[in-house]
């Protein structure tokens, strides 16, 4: 007798703006993603949405594809509710994530999911596409634990393949890829994580001009942060933040703190009150 | 594959330091390293430039280039969607435009004296802007063109990528002549295990994982009160 196949998650979600604020045009969801209730974040109309996953994470074989789509003037801000957890890979089952993100002109996704843990011997291959048309902004922000720490778990799993490509109008504006395989290879030394564990990566993907303030905010950041933080330019538009650090909290911290200052400074957008369980 | 005579006085001639392709000036965020006081011995610097080589440099250039040589017809096609990538890739600025200044000024010498018909073509689209320049892609098309033998010829960008850096360590940290050198004969096998890296990827695996030298090269322009080089 066939195992039944493992559950394959997926979510689309489709938002519109409707008379300035943001609402949820269409939504499909297949478990075991759902969402938790839309909420409003400032008075000026932007959705909070988390993302629930109520099975506790993602078991070796599982395949999860999230969808979403901004039509002009919406804006969302996307979180989890939780970590998202990577089971072991049982008989070498990879575990997969497909992230699909479509930012229309004047519409804003804030994509800040909470940590990645691949728990020991999991295998996880996740690919993101954003596409954002011309006016449009998109900012993700994605953090990568070594593990169960509190397990003593530590850069114990087998597999992380991380894949982004982001498009801007009809130009490829980022395109990264890494490949770890910690208990292969390690990835202690200088050039590399250098003795911290937390891995976090903003990006920024817009046609607005924002690479003037980049010198300045990089100094800013240099005297509570030290050598942890740096932002550069993309080459068509957009920015890049890189955050390195010990534990989960400080980086969700600071990669809050460089979020708000691209978002107030550089977007000129209003500050957001939303719920962030480090802070 | 063994490598020709002349072939061999061409490879040794294009990668030698001495070639005009302004290596010289740019460090990769190692000038950060050395100025924080981080990277201060042989060890640190051997450290460094292993794993520059093996997660950044061999996974994507490294890979870009094998693919521009074993290109066939639609060479053209397979030069335009890396170099596309590579841009997209290359997060840091500073990198970024070292790599297009280095493709750049290699292309120009190489192809004054030497016929080198594809590498003229993607000089030729670069400088019409309408492809960006990568120094790994430019070194894809002049290998093909002169019809080097991958492994040797990966070697051989591989070992000057590694001298122009000891070079750097050299001069900021300072080190002997002769520690560089023995640094330089140890780097032997990182090297040669960059280039199986590279030639057994394929494009989709295109990948980097260097952090910590991004971060060293996003804040270099920033942060550094006092360069020595551009990157």
């Amino acid at each position: 007798m066939a195992l039944p196949a493992r559950p394959h998650g997926r979510l689309s979600l489709e938002f519109i703006c409707d008379h300035g604020r943001t609402v949820i045009a269409r939504q499909r969801s297949y478990p075991p993603l759902q969402i938790f209730g839309l909420q409003y974040a400032s008075a000026s109309g932007n959705a909070y949405l988390q993302i629930v996953n109520p099975s506790g994470g993602l078991l070796a074989g599982d395949m999860a594809d999230i969808e979403v789509t901004l039509q002009p003037g919406a804006h969302v801000y996307l979180t989890t509710q939780a970590a998202t957890k990577v089971y072991p890979a049982e008989r070498g089952d990879v575990t997969r994530q497909r992230i699909w993100l479509r930012v229309a002109h004047a519409a804003i996704l804030e994509y800040v999911p909470l940590p990645l843990i691949p728990f020991a011997h999991a295998k996880y291959v996740q690919e993101m596409a954003i596409h954002v048309d011309l006016g449009g902004v998109c900012l993700i922000a994605e953090v990568l634990a070594p593990g169960r720490m509190a397990r003593g778990e530590r850069f114990a799993y087998d597999m992380v393949r991380s894949r982004v490509e982001g498009w801007v109008g009809d130009r490829l504006a980022l395109f990264e890829q890494m490949i770890l395989e910690p208990r292969q290879r390690s990835y202690e030394g200088w050039g590399l994580l250098e003795g911290r564990t937390y891995l976090a990566t903003l990006y920024a993907l817009t046609s607005q001009p924002l690479e003037t303030r980049v010198p300045e905010w990089n100094r800013q950041l240099l005297q509570p942060y030290g050598e942890s933080v740096g932002i550069n330019a993309l080459a068509h538009g957009g920015l890049v933040v890189r955050l390195l650090g010990h534990t989960s909290q400080e980086v969700l911290r600071r990669l809050h703190e460089v979020h708000r200052l691209i978002r107030e400074q550089g977007l000129g957008l209003p500050p957001l009150h939303v719920y962030r369980p480090f802070a | 594959m063994t490598v020709t005579d002349q072939a061999l006085l061409r490879l040794v001639q294009l990668t030698d330091s001495a070639f005009p392709t302004g290596a010289f000036a740019h460090s990769f965020g190692l000038e950060t390293y050395v100025a924080r006081g981080l990277v201060h011995s042989a060890t640190g610097l051997e450290e460094f430039i292993s794993n520059m080589l093996l997660n950044a440099l061999a996974p994507s250039d490294g890979v870009a280039c094998v693919a521009v040589y074993r290109a066939e017809d639609c060479w053209e096609d397979v030069v335009r969607e890396l170099a596309h990538r590579l841009t997209a890739m290359k997060t840091v600025s500073e990198f970024r435009q070292a790599s297009r200044a280095l493709g750049v000024r290699f292309l120009r010498t190489a192809t004054q004296i030497l016929a080198l018909p594809r590498a003229v073509g993607y000089l030729a689209a670069i400088e019409a802007k309408t492809l960006d320049g990568h120094l790994s892609l430019a070194y894809g098309l002049i290998c093909r063109d002169l019809e080097w033998p991958l492994p040797p010829a990966l070697a051989a960008w591989f070992r000057q990528s590694c001298a122009a850096l000891v070079s750097v360590g050299v001069r900021l940290i300072p080190l002997g002549q002769t520690e560089g050198q023995a640094l330089l004969a140890r780097l032997a096998t990182p090297i040669l295990e960059a280039v199986e890296l590279a030639l057994g990827r394929d494009t989709d695996d295109l990948a980097s994982f260097a952090p910590g030298q991004e971060l060293a090269g996003m804040i270099h322009r920033d942060v550094l009160t006092t360069r020595l080089y551009i990157s």
